[in-house]
């Protein structure tokens, strides 16, 4: 009995339609910057100003990402893909509500978020650098060191952000190098905040939420072992790790992730080979550097599977990347604490000596800098953002957030990219 | 920001003064009246947003929290999300019942207890079969427009915070301020929270404000109790309140929601609870226990630099709920809304 009409939105969605500023009345594409397991980045500016200056990166969610059930996709006769509304994702949501609080110059800034024909678009300010490019240009085709000066700004200006994020409640839960955006004029601007979340008075476990979080080689022990109230500290051990790989160029701990049985999805394996790596870099962990060792849930895991005994060895590691600066092995020693209750936390940090000697953390990470980043690269071969098509074709295309001129297929670089892939960081099931 | 509401977008971008908040209204009736015209929509003459209408809104909601078990606080969410969506939207141009299913079911994810989306909308269902469609894609769909319509902003601050924030900053200076909150004066100013969410407070007033008003009507509701209860034995509250959590057996110890509503009635003892708050009247006052706590508690404010011309306007509001409540009037509501949807298929 009852119809259509009434189930509806009604005369109420008749008339929003018909006054909706559309995405491409306000912005024109210029090209496509990256595609990842969220969605796509586009590079736009302005449409109808005369200034070129403002640039902007929107980012749209893809729409099996920020929907919850494939099932409702079809094709119509033209083989274009009909997408339904399936309702957004735990993961979109939160980064939409989060971003549109969050004001501070170390996190990308939201300029807008518009809702049009089932597709979300979120409107950043345009970074033209990201940390990943930054590494991948210092180590080819010859390893070039990043100078003490820009790696201490850098990593300043990272731990402001975090401390910014957890001074507000939110941890980010997947700090790499690929997340940390960075101006022209050499500001640090934390992004993705896709899996970030409030962490005060959860009302479930963390991990009854998202069993498993942070990309794989950033991913702090206590997560490793199965922690189910883990803390912002998680937030630091990254940062450390972060740390490490800008003053060595390649990932401190590169494990091989344990890929969740498809066949038991519940189940999320003890990550083995990772543990592996960290432990031969920091030394075997015991209760006496790390008292609550044994109350994780892979405890046994840990204690079954890593059975060599190895000893501290971050002050030889560190030696033998080349690097001398005491305070900063103080401080990295203090982000990569086992025991997230003795690590370091972000104002803690951010007052640490190493910030306090020569030469002094400056507003401008590139200053003094005689060199010159290459840009973004975009591709231009693609501006339809409209079009739900394009990102699911090209979502292996290509692969990086940055100017890939100097990519001779390059392993390391290969891999960096591989970590941020989809298989790394699964998302939060769709609701 | 999500730990400071002076930063928050609730405070710079959503919160209204009485003034925006009437224009806002207008502009929705004046657009009411052009899709009229323009044989948009038909005229309901009965559909008006007022108190009748929120009451009845409030319930839907509560109704359909119940049912999923949810949380307090997500259900707040859902209901400031309800009420900033209809200072631009007319409420005859949409299905009311889904847009309480839509959200209560963006209220959820962003309180981390989502719901899924076929549980809520069956849940929607098994309530409002007329009015609810099977298909998922018509709540999603309307999620887009609710977000829309709050330029994205949903991140909110309830004064259920406030509240514990006060009764733990009273228990640890207890040695200053002389006072407490005990745990039955915490749960009544808890539920004239709940119940706060049926007035525009919300869009009007940072929520400490509403929690300092909850505190105040409880302690000067408390002295004057006895004073009601020679009167209240006469009220019947037809379709009351039921978010209200007041035990509805009157005893000696414990609040009656009729009490509340005779408060709420200018010619009885109770009338000049909002004139306490000009301090003349503490002279007046006997210096029973409850007049000290009373004494107190305002001593608390003045020192507090909470805006008391702010408070004194949120306990007029809620306050007046309780009258409002006593004239609801659910079925013709309900018959209002039947009559419009079932008629907008013609």
């Amino acid at each position: 009995m009852a119809s259509n009409s009434i189930l509806t939105l009604g005369p109420f969605k008749h008339r929003k339609d018909l006054t909706r500023e559309s995405v491409l009345s306000t912005y024109q594409i210029i090209g496509y910057i990256a595609a990842g397991t969220y969605g796509k980045v586009y590079k736009a500016k302005l449409k109808n100003t005369a200034s070129a200056e403002q640039l902007f990166a929107i980012k749209k969610f893809k729409s099996d990402n920020h929907s919850s059930n494939r099932s409702h996709h079809n094709h119509d006769i033209n083989g274009n893909e009909i997408v339904h509304y399936t309702g957004i994702s735990q993961s979109a949501i939160r980064e939409m509500s989060l971003c549109r609080e969050l004001n501070n110059k170390n996190i990308t800034k939201l300029v807008d978020i518009i809702l049009e024909n089932k597709s979300i678009y979120m409107i950043f300010e345009f970074c033209e650098h990201d940390l990943l490019q930054i590494i991948h240009y210092h180590s080819h085709p010859e390893v070039k060191p990043i100078p003490q000066a820009t790696v201490k700004s850098l990593i300043w200006q990272i731990l402001n952000g975090v401390t910014f994020l957890h001074q507000n409640w939110i941890f980010h839960r997947d700090l790499k190098p690929a997340n940390i955006m960075v101006s022209s004029s050499g500001v640090v601007k934390i992004g993705d905040l896709g899996l970030a979340r409030k962490f005060n008075n959860p009302l479930q476990s963390l991990y009854t939420g998202d069993k498993v979080v942070v990309t794989i080689w950033y991913r702090a022990p206590e997560l490793l072992l199965g922690a189910r109230h883990y803390t912002p500290a998680i937030d630091l051990w990254a940062v450390g790790c972060i740390l490490a790989e800008l003053l060595s160029l390649r990932p401190i701990f590169k494990g091989e992730e344990a890929k969740i049985d498809i066949n038991n999805k519940k189940s999320v394996p003890f990550q083995k080979n990772q543990f592996q790596k960290i432990v031969e870099v920091l030394g075997t962990p015991s209760m006496k550097n790390w008292p609550a060792l044994n109350k994780y849930p892979e405890f046994i895991s840990f204690q079954q599977q890593l059975t060599t005994n190895y000893p501290p060895n971050l002050v030889n590691w560190y030696k033998m990347i080349g690097s001398s600066n005491k305070q900063c092995l103080e401080l990295l020693k203090g982000l990569l604490e086992y025991d997230p209750l003795v690590r370091l936390t972000a104002d803690n940090a951010l007052v640490h000596p190493y910030f306090l000697e020569l030469p002094k953390v400056q507003e401008n990470a590139f200053e003094g800098l005689n060199l010159k980043y290459p840009k973004r690269r975009i591709y231009t071969d693609d501006n339809d953002i409209i079009s739900n098509q394009a990102i699911n074709q090209n979502f292996k295309r290509h692969g990086g957030a940055y100017d890939d001129q100097h990519n001779n297929s390059n392993n390391n670089t290969n891999n960096s990219l591989n970590a941020n892939n989809a298989n790394n960081v699964p998302r939060k099931r769709a609701r | 920001m999500s730990a400071d509401f002076w930063c928050s977008s609730q405070r710079n971008k959503w919160q209204l003064s009485r003034q925006s908040l009437l224009e806002a209204r207008r502009k929705v009736l004046l657009l009411e009246r052009k899709m009229i015209q323009n044989g948009l929509i038909k005229d309901y003459p009965n559909i008006h947003y007022d108190f009748n209408m929120r009451i009845y809104l409030h319930n839907l909601l509560i109704k359909l929290g119940r049912r999923l078990n949810i949380r307090q606080v997500a259900l707040a969410t859902a209901e400031i999300y309800l009420n900033r969506f209809l200072t631009r939207v007319s409420l005859k141009e949409i299905n009311v019942y889904l847009l309480v299913t839509t959200c209560l079911y963006v209220a959820c994810k962003i309180e981390e207890c989502p719901q899924h989306i076929r549980l809520i909308i069956s849940e929607a269902r098994n309530l409002w079969p007329e009015y609810i469609p099977h298909d998922v894609t018509k709540l999603a769909e309307f999620e887009f427009y609710l977000i829309e319509e709050m330029d994205s902003y949903l991140f909110l601050h309830h004064p259920y915070k406030s509240l514990i924030q006060i009764r733990d900053f009273l228990n640890e200076n207890s040695a200053v301020f002389g006072f407490t909150l005990t745990d039955d004066e915490l749960q009544n100013a808890w539920s004239l929270v709940n119940d706060s969410y049926i007035t525009d407070l919300h869009l009007l007033l940072p929520p400490h404000i509403i929690a300092v008003a909850s505190i105040y009507i409880t302690i000067v509701l408390k002295k004057n109790l006895s004073a009601i209860r020679v009167n209240s034995s006469a009220v019947n509250s037809n379709g009351g309140p039921n978010s209200m959590m007041f035990n509805r057996n009157p005893d000696q110890n414990s609040m009656h929601i009729d009490d509340l509503m005779i408060l709420a009635n200018p010619s009885t003892p109770g009338s000049d609870l909002v004139n306490n708050l000009e301090r003349t009247n503490f002279h007046d006052m006997k210096l029973d226990e409850e007049t000290i706590k009373i004494n107190k508690f305002m001593n608390f404010l003045d020192h507090s630099h909470i805006n008391l011309d702010e408070v004194v306007e949120a306990m007029q509001d809620m306050i007046n709920i309780y009258v409002q409540w006593n004239r609801y009037n659910e079925q013709g509501v309900k018959k209002a809304l039947q009559v419009m949807l079932l008629n907008r298929q013609l």
